[in-house]
């Protein structure tokens, strides 16, 4: 679809991402295609197949490759460095939030996530 | 302008942007408010309680007393005069504790969250609301701009 | 370390932690009850907190609550939706709990949700336990002491 931007949303909960999802919808409609991964190697791997994504969401608790990892991985590549990261976490408090902030994270949602998070987290992207 | 007034179990849609929808004293009452962005189409509703099950009878004749009949029938008037939902947003008022006689539980929240049940069935979530509390909140709604302005006593405010 | 812990100030985060969880997760109004909960075909989760204090979070409730979850979320229930609904569900309230105790600022680690099949006989004494009442439907839930053996 023209002009539709491409999320890419990262949680190892079914349930998470078709919230996530749904809630994007919701609040932001420019965002209408998306690609679900359940980790950050599945990510990864989505990642180098090439498709061009306008914003990454990610959870950090997750198996084989948690958030932070993905993140740090993801802002050392200079291919998706660019790409906006907004992490969607049980855990979003204090000093955990600027850890992130300094990996070059844009926002942090603390979970449950809402369709008025989502709003207020994507007022920061550019 | 015509003002068109809810009361309690009403609801509206209008794409007149001439037209503002004013409903008082929620208490513990509802206001569901969706906007149309694109065909500025305005709708509200005036919930008093969570389920129709209560009075099935009540229901059919007038659904806007209960969320989970209320919001999809406003919902489908929306839809029929063009909203679509990429370009709808919605907003919450109301939802107050207050006395309640039998003192089993805060119908004002059960509305509140039986409503976003409702909408998220219709793949529908608000972005804002003012809910809870102890004020009975006085709700006017726009049909120009979907424009919400809530009142109190002599306190005004928007979401 | 459980000795530093306020077991009243736990109780009132336990209580918070469940019901902001149940009414912004899943819309259901969930109230503390007092009266003795009798669960039937319970399903028992539980998420292990790793820092700052080692403690177990354990949520159970019946199939009619979590298939009503399941419901609510997907608009169809499946074993699959109530399955991963529920554990996600408490992934949140372990969230929650964490802030309402120890403020913003503290760092936190939670382990992955997980379904327990048993009960341990180590299971440690519950530091807090609440039960309630989920529009008409049974929930109970635990904080625990854990011990973990390297």
């Amino acid at each position: 679809m023209a002009n539709t931007k491409q999320v890419l949303i990262i949680d190892d909960s079914s349930t998470s991402r078709m919230i996530i999802q749904r809630c994007v919808e919701m609040s932001a409609p420019e965002f209408g295609s998306f690609a679900l991964a359940e980790n950050g190697m599945e990510a990864l791997a989505m990642l180098r197949e090439g498709v061009r994504y306008d914003l990454i969401l990610t959870d950090i608790n997750m198996p084989k490759m948690d958030g932070q990892t993905f993140i740090k991985l993801v802002k050392n590549n200079a291919e998706t460095r660019s790409i906006p990261v907004i992490v969607i976490s049980s855990i979003a408090d204090g000093a955990f939030v600027e850890d992130l902030k300094r990996l070059g994270v844009t926002a942090v949602i603390k979970k449950p996530v809402s369709p008025a998070k989502i709003l207020e987290a994507f007022g920061g992207l550019s | 302008m015509a003002t068109i007034t809810l009361g309690v179990g009403d609801w509206a849609v209008s794409d007149n942007a001439e037209d503002v929808i004013k409903t008082y004293a929620l208490g513990s009452c509802v206001a569901v408010m969706i906007f149309d962005t694109s065909k500025t189409i305005a709708g509200m509703a005036h919930i008093a309680l969570p389920d129709s099950a209560v009075d099935p009878g009540k229901a059919k004749i007038q659904p806007g007393y209960f969320a989970d009949v209320g919001v999809a029938v406003m919902i489908e008037e929306m839809k029929r005069r063009g909203a679509t939902r990429a370009h709808v947003w919605v907003k919450l008022a109301g939802g107050a504790a207050v006395m309640d006689p039998k003192g089993v539980f805060d119908i004002g929240k059960r509305n509140v969250l039986a409503i976003k049940r409702a909408l998220w069935r219709s793949s529908l979530g608000p972005i804002a609301e003012d809910t809870g509390g102890t004020t009975s909140r006085t709700v006017t709604m726009s049909a120009a701009d979907g424009t919400i302005s809530l009142s109190a006593g002599p306190r005004q405010w928007t979401i | 370390m459980m000795e530093n812990m306020d077991s009243e100030k736990a109780h009132t985060a336990l209580v918070s932690a469940i019901q902001t969880a149940m009414a912004d997760m899943v819309f259901i109004d969930t109230e503390k009850t007092d009266r003795p909960i009798t669960l039937e075909a319970e399903n028992r989760a539980a998420i292990d907190i790793l820092k700052p204090i080692s403690l177990r979070l354990e949520v159970s409730a019946g199939p009619r609550l979590r298939g009503r979850i399941a419901d609510i979320l997907y608009g169809e229930d499946s074993e699959w939706n109530r399955d991963d609904a529920f554990l996600e569900l408490l992934n949140v309230s372990a969230g929650i709990f964490l802030s309402e105790y120890y403020g913003a600022g503290m760092e936190v680690r939670l382990e992955l949700p997980r379904y327990l099949f048993m009960r341990d006989d180590e299971e440690g004494a519950a530091v807090a336990e609440a039960g309630f009442d989920a529009e008409g439907e049974p929930l109970v839930a635990a904080l625990r002491s854990i011990r973990y053996l390297y």
